[in-house]
């Protein structure tokens, strides 16, 4: 080759490397940021969602002890009343229904605000108790199975929420007959597979425009978990939530 | 006669990302589909330039034809990835026809290797990818060395990068020597060559079916 050709080469052959190293640079650069951006983000939720719950449980403990033993104990002494009319009779027990309509609404604020309370008798109990107590007035079909190994009240916690918030969006908005709920362990993961026969969503528009806190709410628990989420749903044709956890 | 034959194992270097394609395609998510074509056609191409050199002396038609296929397809995948207007794409592949029509027929023939368009493409590649990988950062919540999209766009930056660098250089016409420009092919075939092995990497990223995310 002819020296200034020798020397045109090298430049060249040089802005290559230097685009190579360049490159090599901004990956290294940016997978740094993007872990730290991910520590801090799960940081700041974590610290976030662990005071909300302790302030529920607070808020659901004094509702629960102090609320329902004093109906509690205005129900028992309505009983000892004895009535000697037919109007008296029917105050008292329309007051006695009222109680147990009262009661039930609170074990409902109750379910809502603490599956810590719930939670001591399992996560498999606590989530047939919540499937059961959320859907008794809907005429709702539900189909529960439980197949995995104790989570820790932590994780357990997140997972009775995200149940929770994904049943709440089915009987708030999708008008669904049927709902299932599956938690399941294969190999090394733990499968949510929440679905519903309801009227569906469309994906994209949530994603390019999210409404509501409860998808994020999910988002952010689902985050926590180091799980991963698929959702399979389009208008007219319900929705399926797969939920990957990794287990412990 | 040795660096050619040399620059022929180089080049196929596009055969490992697609047989990882073939034997993954089942379990490949459908939006990266255009990609996977792109690959299929660029192995399919490598074969018929090796065919056409032999035969015709020169492999420049079916290379022009095959760059404006390799941009059109990289557009579509680009857009599904993306879901949103479409306008940027419709507009992009639109100039990219005109340029390589003013390129390929009108300036210059098929025949010949034209240099234009292949730079102003890889510089859209570019653009696309930057704008890609920044919607990545805002997105993605995992590891973004396992993120089948973050990887190619980092190969697309490093390959066009180099690519639209060379291509300039060529469109100049500096009246190089053969000798020169040969070796100039030989620095974008070994760059070819790491890029195919980041795609076969990320070919082994790209997940079955697509995770549900919102923005931060």
């Amino acid at each position: 080759m002819h020296p200034n050709e020798t020397r045109i080469y090298i430049a060249v052959l040089g802005g290559v490397l230097v685009l190579l190293v360049l490159v090599v640079m901004f990956v290294i650069t940016i997978v740094g940021y993007h872990r730290k951006k991910l520590a801090f983000h799960l940081k700041n939720i974590g610290s976030q969602i662990s005071y909300l719950d302790q302030q529920c449980e607070k808020i659901a403990a004094d509702l629960h002890d102090d609320l329902g033993a004093s109906l509690s104990g205005i129900k028992m002494r309505l009983q000892c009343i004895k009535a000697g009319d037919a109007d008296t009779l029917s105050i008292i027990n329309f007051s006695k229904y009222h109680i147990d309509e009262v009661m039930y609404k609170l074990r409902l604020i109750s379910f809502n605000m603490i599956p810590d309370l719930f939670l001591q008798k399992g996560l498999e109990q606590a989530l047939r108790e919540l499937l059961n107590v959320m859907t008794h007035a809907a005429n709702i079909r539900i189909d529960f199975c439980y197949n995995a190994p104790a989570f820790n009240k932590e994780r357990a916690t997140h997972i009775y929420r995200i149940v929770q918030e994904l049943l709440n969006n089915t009987m708030k908005y999708s008008g669904a007959s049927a709902i299932s709920c599956q938690v399941r362990k294969t190999k090394n993961i733990v499968q949510l597979q929440f679905t519903d026969n309801g009227k569906g969503f469309n994906k994209d528009a949530v994603i390019k425009e999210p409404r509501g806190v409860g998808l994020k709410n999910i988002m952010t628990r689902v985050d926590l978990l180091r799980a991963k989420i698929y959702i399979t749903t389009a208008p007219a044709q319900g929705a399926a939530y797969l939920i990957e956890i990794p287990a412990l | 006669m040795h660096s050619f034959l040399v620059s022929i194992v180089i080049n196929y270097s596009i055969a490992i990302p697609a047989l990882l394609a073939i034997i993954r395609f089942k379990h490949i998510y459908r939006s990266f589909y255009p990609l996977v074509f792109l690959i299929w056609l660029g192995l399919a191409n490598e074969s018929l330039s090796i065919a056409m050199v032999f035969s015709t002396g020169s492999n420049t038609v079916n290379s022009n034809l095959f760059v404006l296929a390799e941009f059109l397809l990289l557009l579509l995948q680009f857009f599904s990835w993306n879901t949103g207007s479409r306008r940027s794409y419709f507009l992009a592949a639109g100039f990219g026809i005109a340029v390589w029509i003013t390129d390929n027929l009108l300036l210059n023939t098929l025949s010949q290797n034209n240099s234009l368009f292949r730079a102003f493409y890889s510089f859209v590649v570019l653009l696309f990818s930057i704008k890609q990988i920044s919607k990545i950062l805002n997105r993605n919540r995992r590891n973004l060395l396992k993120d089948a999209v973050f990887i190619i766009c980092i190969t697309f930056l490093f390959y066009y990068g180099c690519k639209s660098y060379i291509e300039m250089m060529n469109a100049f016409h500096l009246g190089l020597s053969r000798l020169v420009l040969w070796n100039l092919w030989i620095i974008m075939y070994f760059v070819n060559a790491i890029s195919n092995i980041l795609y076969a990497l990320a070919i082994l990223c790209i997940p079955t079916k697509q995770e549900f995310i919102l923005p931060y």
